[in-house]
């Protein structure tokens, strides 16, 4: 929803390769805020996703004592510029006061997690409001995800109507909140942003996700978010296509190396009608679990890379096989079945390394006038597609 | 003085908190209209909100000792913030630090070993019966202590202390007695001292020569060590240390550890030995002697002048053997007058009974003018020896031993900072060379002087050891077996 005024306004000013090449350093320097109340999950959800923790390891952390700073190579050329915040009463009115310029100002990206749990909602929203008045202040651009999290403790029946009446509260609040900070300050807001778009401002970039560490939609959520902030996404799209026609693939995944998020993916017309939208995020799912096995059974570190081949023929129904790409990434390449396909299709990634070397390395994209941000409202998982087998490959059916 | 002492806890939802403190109000404000009284006006010494992270801080600064200034650098806060991790805390950890208040121009070092004290006892307590872990929110006065105890003592069935009152303890003896002895609950005891802080003293060589700056036959008494006593009786600011151990029959081992005691106490000076045959020459400090700073000059006179019935003046000579003469200079002038200084250049000779009074009245008699005394001081120089620098005088004209004492002269321009002394050391091309190549072989004959060579030790040093005399060693250089030229004696 919030991702259109944004683009739009965008597009007035990506015509020129500098500003493609000034956007692309903001994106990199820009800040990720983890906020939300103390327990609600911020730091077992980082450690999951960055550090290779498993979902059970998190009993073992700590509080986060005021913010926990670090710097998450996604890539080649991106670094998040995470800051982890711990969720203290006392931390959240010194984030609100004494450091408010300092953490709010230059925000990329706010994420806040609920903790669908709490008792006390009303509190935690009144929390929430301040939070995005301050952002609002600071960091008019940045993008807000909000996570409802620990939805794993909601009956599964019930699930979609919690959430869906926690969202329409959340965005009902965001919208006050964003109203208030305008009439209280119309002046600065005017002088910030483009007078004819001044209309559109009224709302801010947010999406909302129900998340559970014990469960893929953890990925689905941080896929998404990190997928608004990789540089070049277009390129990175148009290439996988082109690979994707090329070597005749139904699906093709592009995973980052340690979080096993996915960065991209191609899908064919036959692919589309996949049923299983969640099948994204639960491949990173399996594929880290999968990891975790290997290391435990290797003895080597978590962080290691645990496997660079991975192969799966599924008689008649379909083939897959997830390899090493480039340095930072790993591809998974799902087609119909074949030997002779199957064996062309791997020496053709292999040999469709070279395209995608500008993963590695932070390269300005010199072809692409169009601002990364402007594919940002295609949503992972949204497309619905009947598309048979893909969706149950982790699992050994027959 | 402790300005205030808390006890700061994290919790796992409302994040560090000031659960007690005293005095009420001095990191955070009392809340409420408990402190409605005539405290509640003061405001916190500082400002929490900027120092919390470093009250609780992240991991890498926990169980540590930490001080933080405040930002208007008026106050330190000492703390020693610990953790302690188990499964059984909520958020897996329990996180607290007792810290201290202090101002910031004072010597912080004795405070370190309360705050270590602290956080050690308490992190103790709580690891064995959850002493703070169940204290309910600060709430204080919670009989909760049966945990463990289950009240073993009969009498003791009060409810336990609140930390509160126990904070205000520990401030109130340590600032009022300097020292505190509080139980904490049936088992424990937290005994805690301010020890004043001194640095560790510096080595204590064979050919130093202690001073005493106060008078040691006054305040030892039959409790001090025996090896003490019978060091001190020899500290007379003549004799060198191996012959102070020499004289008191103790081991030489011994006595420097007696005499670095002493100065550990800041009780003694270490000085060179005095020979007439040694060098002397100005520091910077002789500016202040020319100008008479705070009356420099007339304290040298009280301390230097000799009276005219100073017959003894001649046995002073005799420490130019090696330090022979020990006793010869003991009791000239010793005038009480001066034993009040606070600058510590009075010598107490244990023969100053002497004629004390007579001394001090012929003192005054004979006080060298302002004048000469400077003129003395001025003179010395490099190169110059001792003698040379007396016979100088002597032939100008003021006869130097009849109203100076020349040794007293030297010290009181040593300890003043207006004089420094110029060593001898003797320096071989030779065996240098021998060293650099890592070849440095015993001498055949065993000439037991070789070793002095490098330039490295003065020759108080090789009188000591050797016990040789300046011209005996000068001799046996001149007949080491060397090429001419080899061998440099080096003033510096």
């Amino acid at each position: 929803m919030g991702a259109l005024p944004a683009a739009g306004h965008r597009a007035g000013d990506s015509g020129s390769p500098a500003a493609t090449l000034a956007q692309l350093k903001k994106v990199k320097k820009q800040k990720v805020l983890l906020m939300g109340k103390s327990g609600s999950g911020k730091s077992s959800m980082r450690s999951i996703i960055f550090s290779n923790y498993l979902a059970r390891d998190t009993r073992r952390l700590g509080a986060t004592i005021d913010i926990d700073l670090s710097h998450v190579k996604f890539l080649g050329n991106l670094t998040l510029n995470l800051w982890d915040c711990g969720g203290q009463e006392a931390f959240m009115e010194n984030y609100l006061s004494q450091q408010r310029a300092h953490v709010f100002s230059n925000v990329g990206v706010l994420i806040y997690v609920f903790d669908i749990e709490s008792r006390d909602v009303e509190r935690d929203l009144a929390t929430y409001v301040n939070i995005i008045s301050a952002l609002v202040q600071y960091s008019r651009e940045a993008k807000v995800f909000v996570l409802i999290h620990k939805m794993d403790l909601i009956q599964p029946m019930t699930r979609e109507d919690v959430f869906d009446h926690r969202a329409a509260l959340v965005r009902r609040k965001t919208a006050e909140a964003v109203a208030i900070m305008h009439k209280q300050k119309p002046e600065q807001v005017q002088q910030q942003t483009v007078p004819s778009a001044a209309g559109e401002d009224l709302s801010i970039n947010l999406q909302l996700f129900a998340t559970s560490i014990w469960d893929q939609s953890l990925y689905k959520a941080w896929a998404s978010i990190i997928h608004d902030l990789v540089p070049n996404l277009s390129v990175i799209e148009a290439q996988l296509a082109s690979l994707g026609l090329a070597i005749d693939a139904d699906e093709i995944l592009l995973f980052e190396r340690t979080s096993f998020l996915v960065v991209s993916k191609w899908t064919s017309r036959e692919g589309e009608r996949n049923p299983y939208g969640d099948r994204f995020e639960r491949m990173s799912n399996i594929l880290k679990s999968w990891k975790h096995t290997c290391s435990k059974y290797t003895g080597t570190p978590r962080n290691a890379e645990q496997f660079s081949d991975f192969e799966y023929k599924m008689g008649a129904t379909f083939s897959m096989f997830a390899t090493k790409f480039t340095t930072n990434t790993y591809i998974l390449v799902c087609m119909p079945p074949g030997e002779a396909r199957f064996n062309s299709a791997k020496l053709n990634v292999a040999a469709a390394r070279p395209w995608f070397r500008f993963l590695d390395g932070p390269v300005v994209p010199a072809q692409s006038a169009v601002g990364g941000g402007m594919s940002s409202s295609q949503v992972l998982g949204s497309t619905p597609s009947g598309y048979g087998g893909e969706g149950s490959v982790g699992a050994p059916d027959g | 003085m402790i300005q205030g002492i808390f006890y700061a806890r994290f919790f796992p939802k409302e994040g560090t908190k000031i659960v007690a403190q005293s005095p009420p109000g001095c990191i955070v404000p009392v809340p409420g209209g408990s402190g409605s009284t005539s405290t509640a006006a003061k405001p916190p010494l500082l400002d929490f909100s900027v120092l919390q992270e470093y009250i609780i801080p992240r991991e890498s600064f926990r169980n540590r000792y930490i001080t933080v200034a405040d930002p208007e650098g008026k106050y330190f806060v000492l703390g020693f913030p610990v953790s302690i991790p188990s499964p059984r805390y909520d958020r897996n950890e329990f996180i607290f630090n007792f810290g201290l208040v202090v101002e910031s121009d004072v010597d912080q070092v004795p405070y370190e070993r309360v705050v270590r004290r602290l956080a050690v006892t308490f992190a103790e307590m709580e690891k064995q019966s959850g002493y703070l872990s169940q204290d309910v929110d600060g709430g204080g006065s919670v009989g909760g202590s049966g945990g463990g105890a289950g009240g073993v003592g009969g009498g003791e069935h009060h409810a336990r202390r609140p930390i509160e009152s126990l904070l205000e303890i520990i401030k109130e003896d340590l600032n009022n007695y300097g020292e505190c002895m509080i139980p904490v609950d049936d088992a424990n005891t937290i005994n805690m001292k301010l020890f004043p802080h001194h640095p560790t003293p510096s080595d204590v060589k064979g050919w130093h020569v202690p001073v005493a700056k106060m008078r040691f036959a006054d305040i030892v008494d039959p409790t001090w060590d025996l090896t003490l006593q019978r060091v001190v009786a020899y500290i007379d600011g003549v004799s060198d240390v191996r012959r102070i151990a020499f004289l008191a029959d103790v081991s030489f081992e011994l006595t420097v550890l007696a005499l670095r005691h002493l100065l550990y106490y800041d009780t003694i000076l270490l000085l060179d030995m005095f020979f007439f045959g040694a060098c002397y020459a100005p520091r910077p400090g002789i500016h202040e002697f020319i100008a008479n700073v705070g009356g420099m000059v007339d304290e040298c006179a009280n301390y230097v002048c000799v009276g005219a019935r100073a017959t003894t003046t001649t046995t002073t000579s005799s420490s130019g053997q090696g330090g022979a003469g020990g006793g010869g200079g003991r009791g000239i002038g010793d005038g009480d007058d001066d034993d009040d200084d606070d600058d510590g250049t009075e010598s107490t000779d244990d023969g100053e009974s002497n004629a004390a009074a007579a001394a001090a009245a012929a003192v005054h008699g004979h006080r060298v003018s302002n004048y000469m005394l400077i003129k003395l001081m001025t003179t010395f120089c490099v190169g110059k020896t001792v003698m040379e620098w007396l016979k100088g005088h002597m032939d100008a004209g003021f006869d130097v031993m009849r109203f100076i004492d020349v040794r007293r002269l030297v010290q009181f321009g040593v300890i003043k900072g207006c004089l420094y002394r110029v060593h001898k050391h003797v320096v071989s091309k030779q065996y240098l060379a021998a060293l650099a190549t890592g070849q440095a072989r015993p001498v055949a004959g065993g000439d037991p002087l070789q070793k002095y060579t490098d330039g490295c030790h003065t020759f108080d040093q090789i009188i000591t050891e050797q016990n040789l005399t300046d011209a005996e060693i000068m001799e046996k250089f001149r007949s080491f077996r060397a090429p001419a030229g080899d061998l440099t004696v080096l003033y510096r």
